[in-house]
């Protein structure tokens, strides 16, 4: 059985798996130049990850229209300080959002 | 659509290092957290330590 | 010297033929009960040249790409030549492909991970026996999707009235929710579309939809060596059918993509007494 490889654009899916193909998770390292950095990045990662949950979930029980007038609010107010601080923290410690972006390997990227 | 038979060397490495990188037979896994450069999570286990140890030799320039 | 490893085998003898592997070391297999191990050894003093891809080079990559990126990437010839033994083997024998440098600082390390992962390995060469492993990738037009039901999104009376900056910014993450929903919905469903074809003729799939807004699907397939034809032909009435996408298919490759190991600890090797 012979192999193959069939296409039509093989420069399309060069390109679009070249982007793609992270070899080596990103570590996270900690030395004594940055480790505040570095952990300042694990942090911020996982409260992104935990604050982009959050607003999703808010958006499907706004969606579902379980929730009050008043809720929606609050939720809003909540949410949007939230962003505002997590913009401040990130401007702080000089993090895009591409850099809070973990890889996990087989897992695909954190975010 | 023209369907091409690729004998191209890119999009055929492209598509082995898909399968390799990840894929196959895996013994430990793949998220190394380091400090000071020594890597903490994988220090008992020999085998990924030589893979990974090698490899950041390799991409350091010091082999 | 370490132990390059390319593939567990389901035998213990020596390979039939003589196989040349990485740094043009003599690969070999290590039996182990009714299994064994194929390998060569690696001198990793020796440093290859780095080679860089031409077609990805000319790819803008960010500035932290030299540092994350693995030296593999710039190996060509190794991945390539691992690739080249595997499938070698896969020719004469059941196997189970190592990822990519697996690489050992001994036989004692070997031994152990036999040990270890002789009934996981088992369980898998039974379960893979003859069956081979296809990709296929799709590409279709997402960003223009998207800008689409971006442009589409119509303001309608389940959008809040906006008498406070916190619903205002509701209202922004409702219709960003909504396009991502829609967005999503779109590409599951083309992605079940095209899996429909294969279905019949598949025993497993591995599949990534949405690997990036472009790259709609990202499938393995598991086949049995006497579908192969059956799935090549799928392919073709698929790209029939649904010409607008753009379509990578390839394959047989060994089933990288469908090895499930259960062991999740792994022993202390250096604790080992070499005597067991």
């Amino acid at each position: 059985m012979d192999k193959i490889l069939t296409t039509d654009s093989p420069a399309l899916f060069i390109s679009e798996m070249a982007k793609l193909n992270p070899v080596i998770p990103k570590r996270i390292t900690a030395n004594p130049k940055n480790v505040e950095h570095g952990l300042a990045k694990l942090v911020l990662t996982l409260i992104e990850l935990i604050r982009k949950l959050m607003e999703k979930q808010a958006m499907k029980r706004i969606e579902k229209g379980s929730l009050t007038d008043e809720e929606i609010e609050r939720l809003g107010e909540t949410l949007m300080k939230l962003e505002n601080k997590m913009d401040e923290l990130k401007q702080l410690f000089g993090l895009t959002d591409r850099d809070l972006n973990i890889n996990l390997g087989p897992l695909g990227d954190l975010m | 659509m023209n369907n091409v038979v690729i004998k191209s060397k890119d999009i055929t490495l492209l598509e082995i290092l898909d399968r390799v990188l990840d894929k196959g037979v895996v013994i430990s896994g793949d998220i190394v957290i380091s400090v000071a450069d020594v890597d903490l999570i994988y220090l008992g286990l020999k085998v990924l330590l030589s893979s990974v140890e090698t490899m950041e030799q390799w991409r350091a320039g010091t082999i | 010297m370490k132990i390059y490893c390319y593939s567990i085998i389901n035998s213990n003898h020596k390979l039939p033929c003589r196989i040349k592997g990485l740094q043009a070391g003599a690969v070999y297999n290590i039996p182990y009960r009714d299994i064994g191990i194929v390998v060569s050894e690696f001198n990793e003093l020796f440093t290859p040249p780095v080679i860089s891809i031409p077609s990805i080079s000319s790819i803008e990559r960010d500035e932290d790409c030299e540092k994350n990126h693995s030296p593999a990437l710039f190996m060509p010839a190794y991945v390539l030549k691992h690739e080249d033994v595997v499938e070698a083997l896969m020719k004469n024998f059941n196997i189970l492909p190592f990822k990519f440098f697996t690489v050992f600082n001994s036989n004692d390390d070997i031994l152990a991970v036999m040990e270890n992962y002789y009934n996981d390995f088992i369980e898998n060469l039974d379960r893979l026996y003859n069956k081979v492993e296809f990709g296929l990738k799709v590409i279709w037009p997402g960003k223009i999707i998207k800008n689409h039901i971006s442009k589409t999104y119509t303001e309608n009376n389940h959008i809040l009235p906006e008498d406070s900056p916190a619903k205002t910014f509701i209202n922004e993450k409702l219709k960003n929710y909504r396009i991502e929903k829609k967005f999503i919905d779109k590409a599951n469903n083309c992605v079940d579309i095209i899996n429909n074809c294969f279905n019949k003729f598949i025993i497993e799939k591995r599949i990534e939809t949405l690997k990036s807004t472009n790259l709609l699907l990202n499938a393995s397939y598991l086949v049995s060596k006497e579908k192969v034809n059956d799935l090549q032909k799928a392919f073709e009435s698929l790209i029939i059918t649904n010409g607008g996408f753009k379509y990578l298919f390839s394959g047989p490759w060994p089933p990288y993509n469908f090895i499930r190991l259960n062991k999740k600890v792994v022993q202390n090797f250096t604790e080992r007494s070499m005597y067991g």
